[in-house]
């Protein structure tokens, strides 16, 4: 295992080097990409090693997917698109240098990435330098919009904004006000937390019990649960993976506590969830920032391709580069160079395999809420509910 | 009430399946003084190897008699390549040679069966036992009581078989023993036999209580072997049994009253305590250390 990574990784970073090397010499003639150039290239940048090497092969099979499809309808205004990958390892120390990499390359339209929050904000400020477009997917953390970089746009729904989503789903959809939260005792699992309880208390709901696990590590929840059931929680929030997620709902069944809703994030959309709840899972609700089981017909034909191509479910990482892709199409092919791109984003309304998009002035989704998928006889399936955000405005000013 | 009842059976469900790993765990030390890093991951190949053949159809007593078995061989082979030619080493070569035994242990484990948590299938059914205004699962009181059942066994095995003479024999002096004719060898291969077959036991319990089997499996159970047995008494037999229950006892306090966080925290901080006030655990002070 180790050895095939450690491969895969130096390979990647020679062909990476071996792309800026290239770049150097019509990058001296042309500077960025101009209207003469026969091919307009984008850099990904996204962790392709380490832990979260996942996401980065998911932006790899979205991008593919798009570029295909682009290519096939004859281009960007009849330029063809192609991508260099940059391999972050998830690290902001390498999210750095790749930033540097990837504008001494000089050739590159815009920037698709970084998945890591701490990457995408460890690399910002390079980019910002240069003004190059970031068309960010899955960072979701509220400082990448508010740190005042005008170059950079997201598709993912910002984690205050998320989290406050699901104590809304749970206490106006569900109409429960004893909440339950479980959450990963880790950055993002406590910073979700601490807008969960926030918007619980903006919407008279009460946080009845909590408990913080250690990721990775517990696997027992059989007193949390004991907790909970004696404090009359009456939704579980589930702020973790599918692994922790599956394991507390099919523990919970087995001491007979039954017939309480689960609300929890994207993070426990893998099938995964359901076979470790072994049934405790049945009718949970899941909040996610795409509905990969959507009927529509855009998101539909993505993902029958996409499951075809990989026998696997196109994570959001794989959804919003590929709409990434494709929204560069819509811009240039209006008029955009990749030096007005992130301005005419803001402008623009878009629609991809991910959705409706469009964005405010800071560079976040606007008027994006989650997809309620649920589990259903042990499967996903897409509820076509939307969260019930009454009461949350006092929150966001 | 009710709720402290609840928790005390979480506690002593959990407590149960920490006491039967840190049994083999303490077998192996009472005799040779040699802390086996190893056990953990013999009994999460175990803990595997029963999820296979309950996948593959095996009827599950038949299953689980054979992924004990199988923590037998293991444990034997493990002895075998790794202990026995060092074992008139230095200490701390027989350690290291453990816990090189248990990364190649769970290096394969994570060939054959993947990175991720797997399901297990629930063998005790899981019902909700609700006695007056307490509501147990029906898993944590079945659990105890095996525990139990198994531990009585192997206390019997232990003090009243000739085999169990002679393992006590190899214990106090291993070189008197081998020249009375006492076969040292065959003795302590059994001695880490029945450890791999009580661990894989407290293995597949542990895996079913918490649906998952996972690789991080071996280590864990390492650790909380190694706890409960410092806390009852290392190399004490009863002291590892007790030393478990109470461990996890501490931990569901500690997650009920100060949260999930505290779990290992709390727990240390038991044993931290107990060893500075009685250095030999609860139960190992009749063993002299043995040198």
């Amino acid at each position: 295992m180790a050895g095939t990574t450690g491969m895969s990784r130096r390979q990647l970073l020679r062909a990476a080097g071996a792309a800026a090397a290239g770049a150097v010499l019509p990058g001296a003639f042309a500077g960025r990409v101009s209207a003469a150039e026969e091919v307009i290239t984008l850099a990904i940048a996204a962790p392709m090693t380490g832990d979260s090497a996942s996401m980065g092969l998911n932006a790899q099979r979205g991008a593919d997917a798009a570029v295909a499809m682009i290519n096939a309808a004859g281009g960007i205004a009849g330029k063809k698109v192609a991508y260099d990958i940059f391999d972050d390892q998830g690290s902001p120390r390498e999210a750095a240098s790749v930033a540097r990499r990837i504008l001494d390359a000089d050739k590159y339209a815009a920037v698709v990435g970084h998945v890591n929050s701490s990457c995408t904000l460890a690399a910002m400020p390079v980019y910002s330098e240069a003004g190059i477009a970031v068309l960010c997917g899955s960072s979701s953390n509220p400082k990448v919009t508010e740190s005042g970089w005008d170059n950079i746009i997201r598709m993912t729904i910002r984690d205050d904004y998320g989290a406050q989503q699901y104590s809304a789903f749970a206490a106006n959809n569900l109409g429960r006000k004893k909440l339950g939260i479980l959450f990963a005792n880790d950055d993002y699992g406590r910073g979700l937390r601490d807008e969960m309880v926030k918007a619980a208390k903006a919407l008279a709901a009460d946080i009845a019990a909590e408990a913080g696990f250690t990721p990775n590590a517990d696997k027992d929840f059989s007193s949390v649960i004991s907790d909970f059931k004696a404090k009359s929680v009456d939704a579980f929030m589930l702020n973790c993976n599918y692994t922790e997620g599956g394991l507390f709902l099919g523990q919970a069944k087995g001491v007979g506590v039954a017939g309480i809703p689960a609300v929890g994030p994207d993070s426990l959309l893998y099938d995964e969830f359901i076979s470790l709840a072994q049934g405790g899972a049945e009718g949970a609700y899941i909040l996610a920032a795409y509905d990969p089981y959507s009927q529509a017909p855009k998101p539909k034909a993505f993902m029958d391709a996409f499951q075809k191509a990989y026998s696997a479910l196109p994570s959001q990482v794989a959804v919003f580069t590929n709409d990434f892709f494709l929204l560069a199409k819509q811009l240039m092919e209006a008029g955009a160079t990749p030096q007005t791109l992130v301005k005419a984003a803001k402008d623009a309304k878009f629609d991809g395999a991910g959705g409706h998009y469009e964005w405010d002035a800071k560079g976040d989704v606007k008027g994006r809420t989650f997809a309620v998928v649920q589990v259903k006889d042990g499967k996903f399936v897409s509820t076509g509910k939307s969260v019930d955000e009454k009461g949350l405005e006092k929150l966001r000013g | 009430m009710a709720y402290a009842l609840e928790q005390l059976s979480n506690g002593l469900a959990i407590g149960s399946i920490y006491a039967l790993i840190a049994l083999g765990y303490s077998l192996v030390y009472s005799i040779l003084n040699l802390i086996n890093f190893a056990h953990g991951y013999v009994i999460m190949v175990g803990a595997f190897v029963a999820l296979s053949l309950l996948q593959a159809g095996v009827p599950p007593a038949f299953a689980v008699l054979l992924a004990c078995l199988s923590g037998v061989a293991i444990a034997v082979v493990v002895e075998r390549v790794a202990y026995r030619p060092v074992r008139s080493s230095n200490r701390i070569v027989p350690m290291i040679s453990a816990l090189g035994a248990g990364f190649v242990l769970s290096s394969l484990a994570q060939l054959i069966w993947g990175p991720e948590v797997h399901p297990f299938p629930q063998l005790i059914p899981r019902v909700p036992l609700t006695v007056g205004a307490l509501t147990l699962s029906s898993q944590s009181v079945v659990i105890l009581a095996i525990a139990i059942g198994l531990v009585l066994a192997a206390s019997w095995f232990l003090h009243r078989t000739k085999f169990g003479v002679a393992a006590q024999c190899v214990r106090q002096d291993l070189e008197a023993a081998r020249l009375v004719g006492i076969p040292v060898n065959a003795v302590i291969v059994a001695i880490y036999a029945l450890g791999g077959f009580l661990g894989v036991a407290g293995g597949v319990l542990f895996a079913m209580y918490f649906n998952a089997v996972f690789i991080q499996m071996g280590l864990l159970a390492t650790t909380k072997a190694w706890a409960a047995a410092m806390l009852g008494g290392i190399g004490s037999f009863q002291g590892a049994f007790w030393g478990g229950l109470i461990l996890g006892i501490a931990e569901t306090g500690a997650v009920a009253t100060f949260g999930a966080a505290y779990r290992d925290g709390v727990s240390l901080a038991v044993i931290v305590l107990v060893l500075l006030l009685r250095p030999n655990g609860l139960f190992g002070a009749r063993l002299a250390e043995r040198s």
